[in-house]
């Protein structure tokens, strides 16, 4: 007589996934679609009292992915160098994002007209996006994640973080 | 859409060589972490287990997952019209009934392709605790395999008991006894064979030897073979396939005539 594995193992009534495999899951899809560029259900609006920003064109579900903040990854040295250049035209927008990665500061450069969408997100402090870094081929990405339900046609806005002295004198709209 | 490519299409070729005795049919579940396939075989005592993760495929893409229901011995047949040293890409639409294999031979001026019925199958999945197992032995596959079959000659079942002196495989019957021992190994020049026991509390189980035999249709997937044994579990019988996945098969215990 022998015993069968079922004796041992429950028989799982539904396709449940563990926790972990969900996440390693939501990491790879967020892979793909960085590696794709993907920046869909999303366009730009002219706002009269703000200029440009992002609205969007179908629902988001809290903890969807919604737009990659992109431009040119550099270190803190050429970030400063820009800094310096940016300072003396100013019609320069601030589209530089500063951020930590694994110990380690980094800076994405946006100033470029790259017809990407992230640069154009507005800021708010109690805006519906925050943002997350990932890692994709051992580079560093910024990304825009839905914080809460978003519908159709809202505009998109997460908080810049920068409440400094210096940028709020120039960029009062930071307090907001 | 659901493709993956392999360059290796004979990693598939042996694996069906290794489920096959034991399975008829089973699904294949795909998802964007990769292959995996879990089945009993019918009379319910021993479980086959399979992964094989995206990331050791050449092409792997998976925008939904899905299950395959395949015919094993019909999925055999396909693989044995390719060469060795060809290359398979497996693809499927998102529900589709049916699933092609496209083989290519290794200087291009050939590709064949197959397209398979699948089926729809009602199989039941059993949720596999993670166990820390009392005894985890770890040995040559071939040798693995030469003591199943030898062994199997004297009578139905095999007896593993693993100790801090090493492992023991017994079996008896009308013509008599059987042991072999085997002491872990000193010398670890050569990974592949070595014999490593790694043992909290020493394990006695006995196995009928009819599916261990089963089991080692797996050898030429792997140089080693790791047996992971508790009692009152299923032994685990693992077979790693290098940068692709596992193939595991668990089976269950005899019952003990004392047991009753």
């Amino acid at each position: 007589m022998n015993h069968r594995v079922t004796d041992y193992f429950p028989v799982r009534r539904s396709v449940r996934k563990t926790k972990s495999t969900v996440m390693e899951e939501r990491q790879r899809t967020l892979e793909r679609l960085l590696r794709c560029d993907v920046e869909e259900g999303l366009e730009v609006r002219y706002f009269a009292d703000k200029g440009r920003g992002v609205v969007t064109s179908r629902p988001f579900t809290k903890g969807d992915f919604v737009v990659e903040y992109s431009g040119d990854l550099i270190d803190l040295n050429e970030a400063r160098r820009r800094e310096l250049k940016y300072a003396q035209d100013m019609n320069t927008g601030c589209y530089m994002y500063y951020f930590r990665h694994n110990n380690q500061q980094y800076c994405v450069d946006a100033t470029a007209e790259t017809g990407k969408l992230g640069r154009l997100v507005n800021h708010s402090r109690t805006g519906n996006l925050i943002t997350r870094t990932v890692s994709v081929d051992n580079k560093p990405r910024l990304v825009l994640i839905a914080k809460d339900d978003i519908k159709a046609g809202d505009e998109v806005t997460y908080d810049y973080g920068d409440r400094s002295k210096e940028s709020l004198k120039y960029h009062p709209w930071l307090a907001y | 859409m659901f493709e993956a490519r392999l360059v290796a299409s004979a990693t598939f070729k042996k694996i069906l060589d290794a489920v096959k005795d034991l399975l008829t049919e089973a699904s294949f579940d795909c998802s964007e972490s990769g292959i995996q396939l879990q089945a009993m075989d019918n009379s319910h005592i021993s479980l086959v287990s399979l992964m094989l993760r995206s990331d050791g495929f050449d092409k792997y893409r998976c925008d939904r997952s899905l299950t395959m229901g395949m015919n094993l011995a019909n999925m055999a047949k396909i693989f044995k019209c390719a060469n060795n040293d060809d290359t398979v890409t497996i693809k499927a639409q998102d529900d589709a009934d049916v699933v092609t294999f496209m083989f290519e031979a290794k200087k291009q001026e050939k590709i064949s392709d197959y397209e398979m019925k699948l089926m729809n199958l009602d199989q039941e999945h059993l949720g596999i605790p993670e166990t820390d197992f009392s005894c985890v032995i770890r040995m040559p596959s071939t040798e693995f395999a030469r003591i199943c079959r030898d062994l199997s000659q004297f009578g139905e079942s095999i007896v593993i008991s693993c100790t801090k002196e090493g492992v023991k495989f017994s079996s008896g019957g009308d013509i008599g006894t059987a042991n072999v021992k085997l002491a872990q190994t000193n010398n670890f020049d050569k990974e592949e064979e070595c014999v490593t026991i790694e043992m909290q509390e020493p394990v006695t189980l006995t196995f009928a030897c009819q599916y261990l035999n089963s089991f080692t249709k797996a050898t030429p997937l792997a140089a080693q073979v790791q047996l992971s044994m508790s009692d009152n579990v299923p032994l685990v019988v693992e077979y790693q396939i290098p940068d692709l996945g596992h193939l595991r098969f668990y089976l269950a215990p005899k019952i003990e005539e004392d047991e009753n």
